[in-house]
């Protein structure tokens, strides 16, 4: 056949040219590329040329200072996204629920509605939707600007150069470190981000280790616990800087696993060979920050909306359907709660945080209203009505937790530990999904976090009882 | 000498690539083609990364692949 | 160079380019006249270039590997419509890595129009590799020469004029994040479709005769199995190297189809 005729005399060639043609070839561009390039760069102000950017370099990636001042750098952009976000969340949360509740309950009265409906609609997907926005909106509208501002400024790969060495004993290519930093902000995002890493094998150590980069839904839920349960254990003097501490504790710890899993996975069952490893440090690029910011928010908002619609109200409704079908004397989130309390009691927890987790796969943020919720239906409290959910101040949430629903220190500290190591929540699911399009891979990111967080919640527990 | 004893700002020139395939191509696509003068500019805080300078860019790999290339100083 | 300068010269003195001339981006890919790919390295701001032809907002970041899909997007310039296809960013056309054989694939076969590469005027030498190898494959080349803002400020100048001689393509310098250079960039590829810029692609002479022997004999046997297809050389060069993707290619059968469907008016080369 004529095409075997061609690759055999071309192999024939190969052999009588010694085998070295592409290299020949490969010299020969970059000769004439040089020599060219040569021709059309006037060096003027060489010394100045890029002399800063290594300046900045030597400092951002030196052995004293390198690894600090990225811990600062992640420190800071947590900070100014929290407290940036508390002012703007607590006006939505006024607007939207402090006075759109009460509003739209009013407005179905008038209009004649049936409890039934107004409860569903209102108190169920409503309530749900806007708990959402109000917590979910502003961090993200804040810390997402400040990842992208980063990253076109150039530090990130900067990041990547530092940790790459933590990450080849995890098994891993560098860009993962990437992967796992936009995870911080929303894991679906980060789930979409490790298509920068061209091994699929590699690609896929990312995306199921991706969870334990804690999102922006679920920092809301460690701050308050962390606030109300483990600063509470410090003079009142130490507490702030004690809720932040137990906060960035369960960061690094996330990080921590990541690099763990991620090398216990590289040597079972994803095992294979190592992608040759190169990366580019760009020069820094001082962005347009105005436009950044702007169309940042912009995008964020509306992937916000969007989700607070399409997964939060389903979820505020099933909340408030099993929570007032009552079946044989209690609600069925009743029954559901109580069915699961003898294995939450097991892993240091209790039946209502994995009956809310339950209600919680679609959206990680509504965790907290939930439980008080959950617990307060169950202490059949007057406090709560049926499936609404509510926010209480610090205090108030404290009380209830400890009073109603019998919770001690061990109860938050395992939560935390939880709140890092549970199944990813439906839009990322979905989106890993789409992604790696394989079943077997979807259902492996799901379960092996949850399983790792059984195992982690028991073992304290177990542990904790012993030394207590 | 390979490329990792370069010390660290100094200059040398490529005279081998010590690897095969894909790996090979990989690198000279970046640029590290016997003849080509290369500069360490950085060394990763951890260890076992090195960043160098290369036709106007800045590009870091693993030890493992510099022990790989084979460089002569450059006279300063 | 009379017909670059006949370029230029026209560019000065036509006052409508400022007046009449604008980038319109299109909504529809269907019904476009034109196919123009957009290759070039990994964060040279080929997105930003693309983004600010087509109006859609592909996500940009300082980090090389971004975009790893291949992007469509459409524009409207003087009247005609452009599709234009944003290629991975690759360092070169010659690895088998997926992202290269994409941008390759296209180049060679996809059958654009012409084929602007995005280059980093702050790393011109590295960059300039890619575009080479592309003269090697197509002539209707434009070189958008951007970040020429961050070449500034670093204290580079560039002579692009000397580039573009070098070359033998016409090379636009650009700064398309502060949309520089945009309009300028449009109407040299408009030109270059029309066939109204003289075209002498610099092609790397390998100083070997025994390679030209056997490039000279492959090339033969190629045409003679696929007549009238593009491309021989590279290909005789591709299987002197022992380039396993253009191998399989050539034994599947599968060379010289196009991997997409273009409804472009005008052919290859």
């Amino acid at each position: 056949m004529a095409v075997e005729g061609i690759l055999q005399a071309a192999a024939q060639y190969r052999q009588s040219l010694g085998g070295r043609v592409h290299e020949a070839i490969v010299e020969r561009t970059f000769e004439e590329a040089e020599r060219i390039a040569e021709r059309a760069v006037v060096r003027e102000g060489e010394a100045r040329k890029f002399a800063l950017d290594l300046a900045l370099d030597r400092v951002l990636t030196s052995r004293v200072w390198g690894l600090p001042v990225m811990g600062l750098m992640l420190a800071a952009v947590l900070w100014i996204t929290v407290t940036g976000a508390n002012v703007p969340s607590a006006m939505l949360n006024d607007l939207l629920i402090g006075q759109g509740h009460p509003w739209l309950l009013s407005m179905f009265g008038s209009m004649g509605s049936p409890s039934w409906v107004t409860g569903f609609l209102v108190d169920g997907v409503y309530l749900a939707t806007a708990w959402v926005i109000s917590v979910m909106l502003p961090p993200m509208a804040i810390f997402f600007p400040l990842f992208t501002l980063l990253e076109d400024y150039g530090y990130l790969p900067r990041v990547s150069f530092n940790l790459d060495r933590a990450f080849r004993w995890a098994g891993a290519e560098g860009k993962q470190s990437l992967t796992m930093m936009m995870g911080f902000g929303c894991n679906a995002a980060g789930i979409v981000s490790t298509r920068i890493i061209s091994s699929p094998r590699e690609r896929l150590i990312a995306i199921l280790t991706n969870n334990f980069s804690i999102c922006n839904g679920r920092w809301p839920t460690l701050i308050l616990i962390g606030t109300i349960f483990v600063a509470a254990t410090a003079p009142p003097a130490m507490a702030g800087l004690v809720a932040a501490g137990s906060v960035l504790a369960i960061a690094v710890l996330g990080v921590l696993m990541t690099l763990l899993v991620s090398r216990v996975l590289s040597r079972t069952i994803l095992k294979g060979e190592p992608s040759h490893f190169s990366l580019e440090l760009p020069p820094y690029r001082p962005p347009q920050i105005g436009k950044v910011i702007v169309r940042s928010v912009f995008d964020r908002t509306l992937i916000v909306l969007w989700r607070a619609v399409v997964m939060a109200a389903p979820a505020g409704a099933l909340i408030w359907i099993t929570s007032n079908i009552i079946v044989g004397g209690d609600s069925l989130a009743g029954h559901f709660v109580g069915w699961l309390d003898p294995f939450g009691v097991a892993l240091g927890l209790n039946g209502v945080i994995l009956a809310a987790y339950v209600f919680a796969i679609p959206a990680n943020e509504i965790i907290v209203p939930t439980i008080l919720m959950l617990t307060l239906n169950v202490a059949r409290s007057t406090l709560a009505q049926q499936g609404v959910m509510l926010e209480l101040d610090e205090t108030a949430t404290r009380d209830v937790l400890v009073n109603h629903g019998g919770w001690t220190l061990l109860t938050g500290v395992n939560l935390m530990l939880f709140s890092l190591l549970h199944n990813p929540c439906s839009t990322t699911l979905m989106t890993i999904y789409k992604e790696t399009k394989s079943w077997k891979w979807t259902l492996w990111s799901a379960l092996m976090p949850i399983g790792i967080g059984f195992a982690v919640c028991g073992l304290v527990a177990l542990v904790w009882r012993l030394v207590a | 000498m390979s490329a990792t004893q370069i010390p660290v700002g100094g200059k040398a020139r490529i005279s081998a690539l010590n690897m095969v395939g894909q790996e090979k191509r990989r690198l000279m696509d970046l640029g590290f083609v016997p003849g080509a003068e290369i500069e360490r500019v950085l060394d990763a805080p951890l260890g076992g990364t090195i960043a160098f300078r290369i036709r106007g860019t800045v590009v870091a790999l693993r030890d493992n692949q510099t022990d790989k290339i084979e460089v002569t100083p450059c006279k300063n | 160079m009379q017909e670059l300068k006949q370029v230029s010269k026209a560019c000065d003195a036509c006052g409508s380019c400022s007046a009449g001339d604008k980038i319109v981006p299109m909504r529809r890919t269907e019904g476009s006249d034109f196919l123009i790919a957009l290759a070039g390295n990994p964060n040279t701001g080929k997105s930003t270039v693309f983004n600010a032809l087509t109006g859609m907002r592909q996500h940009v970041g300082n980090w090389a590997g971004k975009t790893v899909v291949r992007e469509e997007g459409a524009y409207k310039f003087r009247d005609k419509a452009y599709r234009l296809v944003d290629l991975p960013g690759t360092y070169s056309l010659l690895s088998n890595s997926v992202d290269e054989e994409i941008a390759r694939d296209f180049v060679l076969f996809g059958r654009p129009d012409c084929t602007v590469v995005v280059v980093d005027a702050t790393a011109l030498e590295r960059n300039l590799a890619l575009v080479l190898q592309i003269l090697e494959i197509t002539d209707r080349v434009v070189v958008a020469l951007n970040l020429m803002d961050e070449a500034e400020r670093h204290g580079m100048k560039i002579d692009d004029r000397a580039l573009a001689r070098d070359l033998g393509v016409p090379v636009v310098p650009m700064s398309a994040r502060s949309k520089k250079g945009l309009l300028e960039l449009a109407a040299t590829v408009a030109d270059v479709v029309e066939g109204q810029v003289a075209l002498r692609p610099h092609r790397i002479a390998h100083l070997d005769p025994e390679l030209d022997k056997a490039v000279v004999s492959l090339v033969r046997e190629i045409e003679r199995e696929h007549p009238g297809i593009l491309n021989a050389r590279w290909i005789a060069l591709r299987l002197l190297e022992g380039d396993v993707g253009v191998e399989n290619e050539l034994r599947s059968g599968t060379l010289g189809k196009p991997s997409h469907g273009t409804l472009s008016l005008a052919g290859g080369q």
